[in-house]
């Protein structure tokens, strides 16, 4: 089976600071990674792979050349055949709609029996892409998936799908097909220091806008959504805090826990 | 006249709570823009649902009932919403942020090339233009969404985001059948079963004291703290997705929406930031304690006693304070 699986380069936030305009994070020293849900996609398609072989694709785009290398590069050091990157700085601001036919553009082009997305990106969290994508590609898909059954030879897959409270139903599909992959599916492997070593020399595609045949007007014409406002929710602060060095804090908290339950 | 189409989420022939919630704000929205709401419901042999769906508010039922839907189909309900987007042109479609509605929501939008906000916590309009609350970045930062080229929008709504709105109208609502236009050639995949969640080691439902796990336990080793304190209270053990995510606890012990929802006397939070997913779970127990070394955790806004600190600090304290308080 040939998989191309898409996967999104996100901010890692401890604490988080919104820039002057008000309508994103910002931070110098922010630290990126592969998004969690997309770690757990790439994991399910290198084990497709050592299954039933084939190849696997990854695909991110980024505004930002760095981090679409290191991320790519984490994934080589994983196991993949074919990485490629598309980059531009107009990229800083994407929808899922102009994220969805940036991909499309991309995707249209290769051999594949299926495509593998996270259900979200941890960042944004709007779980649109994977659905755009197939639509876009006319193929169909299943979200929230939790496992993965290939008959290969009939070319159907038995995918699991989370529904809410605990329950999942089984979605018969044909190939080719788009999945979104939850998290808890599989435990994503660690890459070794040697096949680390390794991924620095592996070749990554990197496209332009003029290798997709695209100008900022068409991309900017996909835009359905646009952030006006970012702020930090106001939370009500209910609890009553118990201050202290954690001994002190501890000894109180056991006396309010005997006092009103155990 | 303007409308406001919300679709009724149904499992196995029962009315999902998120529809009675969208329709607490869409009545709010009609009201607003002068707008009449018209409740879609997808299925076979669910026109007794009708009855459970008129709601005060509710100016039509359009009752789509085809065999090939009695049990939900992606394709399905794609093709069939987007012909009566198209024909009742309406300003808002509302769908629940459920398995469901993550599923087919995406795909339904890019046919009809409209554009869809997700998982949505609040909705405004000002001159007919949306504007739309969300969360990003794990909660920890709001955002509201507008849209520049679209008079029409398709939103999916957070689930618990609004108290649901049951109180019957007091008219009798129009109902109104819907032809089928689905062929089985449409329908590329196709639900072959439901699988509902395994009765496994515990049912931490009926547990009156729960000691719960979250990210800030990083290695399996790291639970043996908690299960100390579990003896010490007499409590069950449980976690958030993350923990079980990697398999350290059984998916039975997860609370949250995805995972069993619980309402014990008393429920430690250890470690848990407190996110939506795993707050909808957990916030009527009867008392909430929190202990998170991140002073701005959500988990605080609903917990009862807080303290900010490293639980690996104050937990074995806390074990010897009862413990000994016991002897």
């Amino acid at each position: 089976v040939n998989i191309v699986v898409c996967v999104k380069s996100v901010p890692i936030i401890e604490k988080l600071i919104i820039n002057e305009e008000g309508t994103n994070i910002t931070g110098e020293d922010l630290q990126y990674g592969i998004n969690e849900w997309d770690d757990y996609a790439l994991e399910e398609a290198l084990l497709l792979k050592e299954r039933f072989k084939g190849t696997v694709t990854a695909v991110t785009i980024n505004s930002d050349e760095k981090r679409a290398e290191t991320l790519l590069r984490e994934c080589f050091a994983k196991g993949i055949d074919r990485a490629i990157e598309v980059v531009d700085s107009s990229f800083e601001d994407l929808d899922p709609s102009m994220t969805a036919n940036l991909l499309w553009k991309v995707i249209t082009d290769l051999q594949f029996d299926i495509i593998l997305t996270g259900v979200q990106a941890s960042d944004n969290g709007y779980s649109e892409v994977g659905g755009i994508l197939s639509e876009l590609l006319n193929i169909p898909q299943v979200a929230i998936t939790t496992h993965l059954d290939i008959n290969e030879t009939a070319r159907y897959v038995t995918a699991q799908q989370e529904l809410e409270g605990g329950a999942k139903q089984k979605v018969k599909t044909r190939l080719p097909a788009l999945f979104t992959i939850q998290t808890g599916i599989n435990s994503p492997r660690y890459a070794s220091l040697r096949k680390t070593m390794d991924a620095s020399k592996r070749k990554i595609a990197k496209l332009t806008m003029k290798d997709l045949k695209l100008n900022h007007n068409e991309i900017e014409r996909n835009r359905k959504l646009r952030v006006k406002r970012m702020f930090i929710p106001r939370t009500e602060k209910k609890a009553k805090l118990i201050e202290g060095e954690p001994k002190e804090t501890a000894m109180k908290l056991a006396e309010i826990l005997q006092k009103e339950v155990i | 006249v303007r409308t406001i189409l919300l679709v009724a989420e149904q499992r196995e022939g029962k009315v999902r709570e998120i529809t009675f919630e969208m329709l607490a704000k869409a009545k709010e929205l009609a009201e607003e823009i002068d707008a009449q709401i018209s409740v879609v419901l997808l299925g076979y042999d669910v026109d007794n649902l009708t009855k459970e769906l008129s709601i005060v508010g509710v100016d039509e039922i359009l009752l789509f009932e085809d065999e090939k839907l009695k049990i939900y189909n992606c394709d399905g309900y794609q093709i069939v919403l987007s012909e009566l987007v198209k024909e009742k042109k309406p300003i808002l479609t509302m769908i629940g942020h459920t398995s469901l509605g993550v599923d087919f929501s995406p795909g339904l939008a890019t046919k009809l090339n409209l554009p869809l906000v997700t998982d949505c916590t609040d909705l405004r309009f000002s001159n007919d233009k949306l504007t739309a609350t969300r969360q990003m970045h794990s909660d920890k930062a709001s955002v509201e969404i507008i849209f520049p080229h679209s008079t029409q929008y398709i939103v999916t709504v957070r689930p618990t985001a609004f108290s649901p709105l049951k109180e019957p109208s007091s008219n009798s609502v129009k109902i109104v059948r819907v032809s089928s236009c689905l062929k089985d050639k449409h329908l590329r995949s196709e639900v072959i079963e439901i699988v509902k969640p395994f009765d496994e080691d515990v049912d931490i439902t009926k547990a009156n004291i729960i000691v719960a796990v979250g990210r800030a336990f990083k290695t399996e080793e790291d639970l043996v703290v908690a299960k100390n304190l579990c003896e010490a209270v007499g409590g069950v053990l449980a976690a958030s997705r993350p923990i079980t995510d990697k398999g350290w606890l059984s998916e039975a012990r997860q609370v949250g929406l995805t995972g069993k929802i619980v309402k014990p006397k008393l429920y430690i939070a250890l470690g848990i930031s407190g996110q939506t997913q795993h707050v909808a779970g957990m916030k009527n127990s009867k008392m909430i304690v929190a202990i998170n070394k991140d002073p701005t955790a959500p988990i605080f806004s609903v917990a009862d006693y807080g303290i900010v600190a490293n639980l690996f600090d104050v937990v074995p304290i806390l074990d010897e304070q009862i413990k000994s308080a016991q002897e």
